[in-house]
């Protein structure tokens, strides 16, 4: 069972979490295929990458940053605290 | 008991508690603190159960449980390991699998036909003559196996607990005994394991020469029961090393996850068997077994006992067990490479010695050992040693298993004759012999390096120790393998494997670990290996001409040793979400099923389900009638871009949505899926509120956080769907009952088709929009879910004289058929677009950017299906089902999505999903129905009924009336708490406190110290919006500065940042402007929104709830210090905090909807625990609040 702390919870196991993929922002200028790409197009190459992680307890958004070729987390920030926070 | 000796220092049994139990059916006396087995050796028996294969007599091998030689069964329980299980008093234990008993048992006849089961045999059998499988199969099925599982008993429901702690030490012997001690003295947060009955490892049957007196392992264990930052954990087992150094440990009450920063691994060594002929034989053991038996139960093993010595240290062994009372006739060393000095020693003492000798076989005499045949000397003499007792002194294998498990990895070092561990992983450290280490010193000091390196990880200061060198002399023989040309030698005694079925294996090309292991099954029995893998591999190196070094070895997966099932199964939580109407529905009658994790009626008994369904269908479209659809997903979305966020989420505009007015929306994901629909309300400029649908309602909320993030907008989502019931008032006679209860303006003209209205409604405030779902004039109510029911009953008194009747889903699903509504999720799937759901005139075509775009922009032009509506009069039309296919031509063009007999209609009627071209109204398809036959139906258009939306435009007679009722002329002063109506009069009684009915236990436990207490009627609210800050200073509150992690507590109330602009408030009972606050009007103030909070809200109290909390939730809970912690709790997303205070004490916020799962799981953890529930008023006198 995995565990990581999480800024704002502490430390949480895995199995609070909903992963919803890759942060990928949408490309300035999309035509038919590279609309598709964007969409469908995902990589399972093991790499750093940074994913979007849901706490449904908190309905709080983290940014993970994950290395999926050695399995480690190196970074987590919410994704969202306000502006005043 | 006529093998038992005299009383002994450090023996388990208790000779004050002797008691009988039965061995097939005989009497079998025994002492407390005796395994099932030490008994049966006690009383003389040597044979005690079959083997797997050829049901030849077995008795103790390791009495270690590395063997599963002896497992017995009783009427309720199986496969009980006799080794290490405890008798009972007066149960009646038997071996498993034989055919008539021990004695007689018939399948021992197996053993004349081992010349054609040789291994790979099922391959072989089961290929040809193929005439002859079932013939094998049943044979096999019959003959091999171990217990017969027990249908009929039912089995515990074990709890799985979560523990946190800094250092887990696996093993308690010399080197973990050593390690958890430095790690207790350093202050570090220690848990210790250990698989036998007590701890001290082989310290408590073999006793070192640096500690014969065991002083050292009694002051040691002394000192660990002083520490209180240490947990010993005796009995249990660490089946498995998982990722985060998360170790699930076995015990009789159930598994308990260890997740450690740090793993100090002291397992120890299993020892191994000789493998000669008939090495199986009753009486022939292992020289630890004898060492047990001797040690710690005081049995003798036997009464002429032979030892055959492998290593250096079998001689010492030997006058240690000699030294404790075994008659020991012989050694027979086959080469130990002992000095000369211990064999004189050894004659010294009357034992003879025959030096460079080699086992022949064993000599059974009525299927028990009666002498052993070696042949010795330089001559290689035969001669025959009578015996009794075997016992085989030639090396050890170590426990690598968690070790491999890990990530680390072993080498086999020539001189030790073993593997030792090579690299380990960050956080792992390996003790003790596993690492090695031989003398009691060695292991000591291996032990308190590794602890002071796992502790230095930990960042945990302690004394550094350096680890000792490695032993340097063999610890194991290098090839105790005898074979014999006739005759059974065993490698493998769980699954009766000889040396020549291995030699059978390699010869067919199975010939290196992994392949000879599944071919001839070695190590796959329920030792797993343990005392049979490294004689495969020393048998399977000379087979091939390699070094044993470089063979390899077999990869151990979890779990190290078997897990029960029902350990694994758990407690078997199955949440249920339950509307705040369950218990209405139940009481008059509803048919609940499960849709999703909801509980819904499909429609009201008694009687037949399709004359129900026409009864209440008939109500809706001539009189009224109600629905709960609490189950409908609620989003609250404020803020100055909340706008903007639906913009985005849905491909819907909401340009020209003006406020008082709702519009039908639909969402779909990146790709132009249609994933979920429902109704957006604009409440103001800033503000609005969404329905989804049942199941989309979380999946919808996540969607809308996430955007939210991802686009940096000024908005607050609130969830509602729990905190509000919803009713749908439907029939031409709704506006009548609605009036007669509310002071809404329900005339036609300012309350039109799709308006929403907020007002009172029996004296509540109720959010009711106009909605025409079912195709009549009907209303939405959205109330407070401590209100739902009371708002439903006095509906159903107002409508009374209209005819009004409830009605269920399989209603609203035929009436909405009717209309030719879609349900998203039923006519469509995971590829439906909303081009094809007849949706695509809502998708906006002007808008600059939403979710789904760019894919809804190309499926427009691509759109080859469409949602199409069929009537059919066919004889057989009352078989069409949903998912059955339209043939066209021979090929398939479609299917159905939904189908019902329409009253309306007078006919089938249906959705299908279809070509586009076929959906022409009058177009004749054909439905396949399940056998086969084709129905015909006709394309008909949507809607069947109502077609021009007449129903929505009627004036009852009754609405003009609407401004004339008067308001709150039923008012509802009562509400409900979620959990009521669980429970039955008369274990329960119903309390009002503050308003708010209470389930109360009568005759709560008067001893019970822990409770569980229902607090749904303190109050609660959420402030949201950018205003949430202003409001809340100006109430006086003071408030938490970070979000989730932060809290502020006064008394037993509550302030916590829930969200960014979200705050929960949950009142105390000191008076506090936060208490104040907590009671304040709903409503909008200025920038900030103020709702009810409407959650299930317990109290938890007394000690028992630390366990409880271990075990329902997976994440460390830090204590009781007093933060707020929003975590997932037997499979719930709650609330949790702590009150600090006179009695402090838990606190959980729920979901309404799992209240009463949840309440249910708590009590009855709370139930095993002696604790007990109690009411609102107990809670006061406990805790003086």
């Amino acid at each position: 069972m995995k565990y990581a702390d999480f800024p704002l919870l502490g430390r949480r196991p895995f199995t609070e979490f909903s992963i919803s993929g890759v942060l990928e922002p949408e490309p300035a200028e999309l035509g038919e295929w590279t609309a598709a790409r964007w969409v469908f197009e995902r990589t399972s190459v093991p790499r750093e990458r940074v994913e979007w992680w849901y706490h449904g307890a908190s309905r709080l958004w983290f940014l993970v940053r994950r290395d999926t070729g050695s399995d480690t987390i190196l970074a987590i920030e919410p994704a969202r605290t306000g502006s005043r926070s | 008991m006529i093998r038992r000796l005299p009383p002994r220092d450090g023996e388990w049994i208790d000779r004050d508690a002797s008691f009988s139990f039965l061995f097939e059916g005989e009497p079998v006396q025994a002492y407390g603190g005796d395994t099932i087995t030490s008994a049966l050796a006690a009383s003389g028996r040597r044979t005690l159960a079959r083997s797997f294969k050829y049901h030849r007599p077995r008795g103790i091998l390791s009495l270690a449980n590395h063997d599963a030689n002896v497992l017995l069964e009783t009427d309720t329980a199986t496969n009980l390991r006799a080794d290490v299980t405890a008798p009972e008093p007066g149960a009646h234990y038997r071996a498993v699998n034989t055919f008539g008993g021990l004695r007689h048992d018939a399948g021992r006849v197996l053993s004349l036909f081992a010349p054609v089961l040789p291994s790979g045999f099922y391959y072989k059998a089961f290929y040809r003559p193929r005439f002859l499988f079932p013939w094998w199969e049943k044979l096999i099925r019959h003959a091999a196996g171990l217990g017969r599982a027990k249908l009929d008993s039912i089995s515990p429901r074990l709890p799985r607990r979560h523990v946190f702690c800094d250092l887990l030490v696996v093993g308690a012997g010399a080197s973990g005994l050593a390690a958890a001690r430095v790690a207790a003295d350093a202050g570090a947060n220690v848990v210790l394991v250990d698989e036998q009955a007590r701890p001290g490892g082989s310290l408590n049957h073999l006793r070192a020469a640096e500690d014969s007196d065991g002083a050292w392992r009694r002051e040691c264990l002394a000192a660990l029961a002083e520490a209180d930052n240490l947990t010993l954990v005796s009995g249990s087992y660490a089946a498995a090393f998982y990722a985060d150094h998360c170790l699930p440990l076995v015990g009789a009450d159930g598994i308990t996850l260890v997740h450690a920063r740090a793993v100090v691994l002291a397992c120890g060594c299993y020892e191994q068997p000789a493998v000669f002929r008939n090495n199986d034989l009753p009486g022939v053991m292992q020289a630890g077994a004898a060492a047990r038996l001797l040690r710690l139960y005081a049995v003798a093993p036997c009464t002429a006992g032979v030892l055959l010595a492998g290593t250096p240290g079998a001689y010492a062994s030997a006058l240690d067990l000699v030294e404790q009372g075994l008659a020991l006739s012989a050694i027979v060393d086959i080469g130990s490479g002992a000095a000369a000095a211990d064999r004189e020693r050894a004659r010294a003492a009357g034992v003879q010695v025959f030096e460079d000798a080699v086992p022949l076989e064993a000599i059974a005499r009525g299927g028990e050992l009666a002498g052993l045949r070696i042949s010795a000397g330089s001559g290689r003499l035969h001669s025959t040693i009578d015996c009794d007792g075997l016992l085989m002194a030639v090396g050890q294998a170590p426990a690598a298993g968690l070790l491999v498990q890990a990530g680390g990895r072993l080498a086999w070092d020539g001189a030790l004759g073993q593997p030792v561990p090579s690299a380990l992983p960050p956080g792992v450290y390996a003790a003790g012999s596993l690492n090695g280490m031989q003398t009691f010193d060695a292991r000591i000091a291996d032990g308190a390096a590794a602890a002071a390196a796992a502790l230095a990880a930990c960042g945990i200061t302690a004394p550094a120790s350096a680890a000792p060198p490695r032993a340097t002399g063999p610890l194991s023989h290098a090839h105790p393998i005898f074979p014999h040309a006739r005759g059974k030698a065993f490698v493998d005694f769980d699954e009766d494997l000889t040396i020549d079925d291995l030699r059978t294996a390699v010869r067919e090309g199975f010939d290196s670990a992994e392949l000879m292991k599944r071919y001839s099954t070695i190590g796959m029995g329920p030792s797993q290996g343990k005392h049979a893998n490294v004689n495969g591999l020393r048998i399977l190196a000379e087979l091939t001409g390699q070094e044993i070094g470089v063979v390899g070895a077999t990869t151990p997966r979890p779990f190290v040793h078997p897990v029960p099932l029902a350990a694994l199964a758990g407690r078997r939580l199955r949440r249920v979400w339950r509307t705040p109407l369950d218990a209405w529905h139940r009481a008059h009658g509803g048919v609940m099923h499960e849709a999703g994790t909801w509980q819904r009626p499909r429609c009201y008994g008694p009687g037949d389900h399709a004359a129900a369904v026409a009864r209440e269908h008939a109500a809706v479209r001539e009189q009224v009638a109600l629905i709960d659809v609490s189950t409908l997903g609620k989003i609250e979305v404020f803020g100055a871009d909340a706008e903007a966020l639906l913009e985005y989420a849905y491909p819907c505009s909401f340009a020209r949505l003006v406020d008082g007015m709702t519009r039908y929306v639909f969402m779909t994901d990146g790709g132009g899926t249609l994933i979920d629909d429902g109704v957006c309300a604009r409440i103001a400029a800033d503000h609005f509120y969404l329905t989804t649908t049942s199941s989309q309602a979380q999946n919808v909320l996540r969607l809308l956080e996430l955007y939210a993030a991802e686009l940096a907008l000024d908005v607050a989502l609130v969830e509602r769907t729990f905190a509000l019931g919803a009713i749908n008032l439907a029939g031409p006679r709704s506006r009548a009952v609605l009036a007669a209860l509310s002071d809404i303006d329900l005339a036609a003209s300012t309350f039109p088709y799709l308006a929403w209205r907020e007002g009172q409604l029996a004296g509540v405030d109720a959010r009711v929009m106009r909605v025409g779902f079912v195709g009549e004039l009907g209303y939405e109510i959205h109330v407070p879910a401590s209100r739902t029911a009371a708002v439903w009953t006095a509906l159903m008194a107002a409508g009374r004289e209209h005819g009004i009747a409830p009605f269920g889903v399989d209603t609203q699903r035929l009436l909405r058929l009717e209309k030719g509504h879609v349900i998203v999720g039923h006519d469509t799937d995971g590829t439906t677009t909303p081009f094809e759901a007849g949706l695509g005139r809502a998708v906006a075509k002007s808008k600059p950017r939403h979710v789904g775009r760019h894919a809804l922009a190309v499926l427009r032009e691509r759109t080859r299906r469409t949602l199409a509506g069929f009537v059919t009069h066919h004889a057989r039309a009352g078989e069409i089902a949903d998912c059955l296919l339209v043939i066209e031509a021979d090929r398939i063009a479609g299917r159905v999505t939904s189908v019902g007999t329409s009253p309306a209609v007078g006919a089938v009627i249906g959705l299908v999903m279809i070509e586009q071209e076929l959906a022409r109204p009058g177009r004749r398809i054909d439905i396949r129905l399940a056998d086969g036959a084709l129905v015909a139906a006709e394309i008909a258009p949507t809607p069947c009924y109502d077609a021009d939306n007449a129903r929505q435009a009627l004036e009852e007679p009754g609405s003009a009336a609407a401004t004339d009722a008067t308001p709150g002329k039923a008012v509802v002063d009562e509400a409900e708490s979620p959990v009521l109506g669980a429970y039955p009069q008369p274990a329960f009684s119903h309390v009002v406190c503050d308003g708010m009915r209470l389930a109360r236990r009568a005759g709560a436990r008067p001893e019970a110290s822990s409770w569980l207490l229902d607090l749904a009627h303190l109050s609660a609210r959420v402030v949201v919006g950018r205003g949430a800050d202003a409001w809340l200073d100006a109430q006086g509150v003071t408030r938490p500065g970070t979000v989730q992690s932060a809290c502020v507590q006064w008394g037993d109330g509550l302030v916590v940042r829930s969200h960014v602009d979200e705050y929960l408030l949950v009142a105390g009972s000191t008076g506090a402007p936060a208490d104040t606050a907590a009671r304040a009007a709903p409503g909008r103030h200025g920038e900030a929104l103020v709702m009810t909070a409407e959650r299930a809200h317990f109290a938890l109290l007394g000690p028992a709830w630390e366990a409880i909390l271990a075990e329902l939730c997976a994440a460390p809970l830090g204590g009781a210090a007093p933060a707020w912690r929003a975590v997932r709790l037997a499979h719930c997303d709650v609330g949790l905090w702590c009150v600090a205070g006179a009695v402090p004490h838990w606190r959980v916020l729920a979901s309404a909807a799992d209240a009463r799962y949840l309440f249910d799981v708590l009590a009855a953890c709370l139930d095993e625990q002696g604790g007990a529930l109690a009411s609102a008023e107990e809670l006061a006198a406990l805790s003086g609040v």
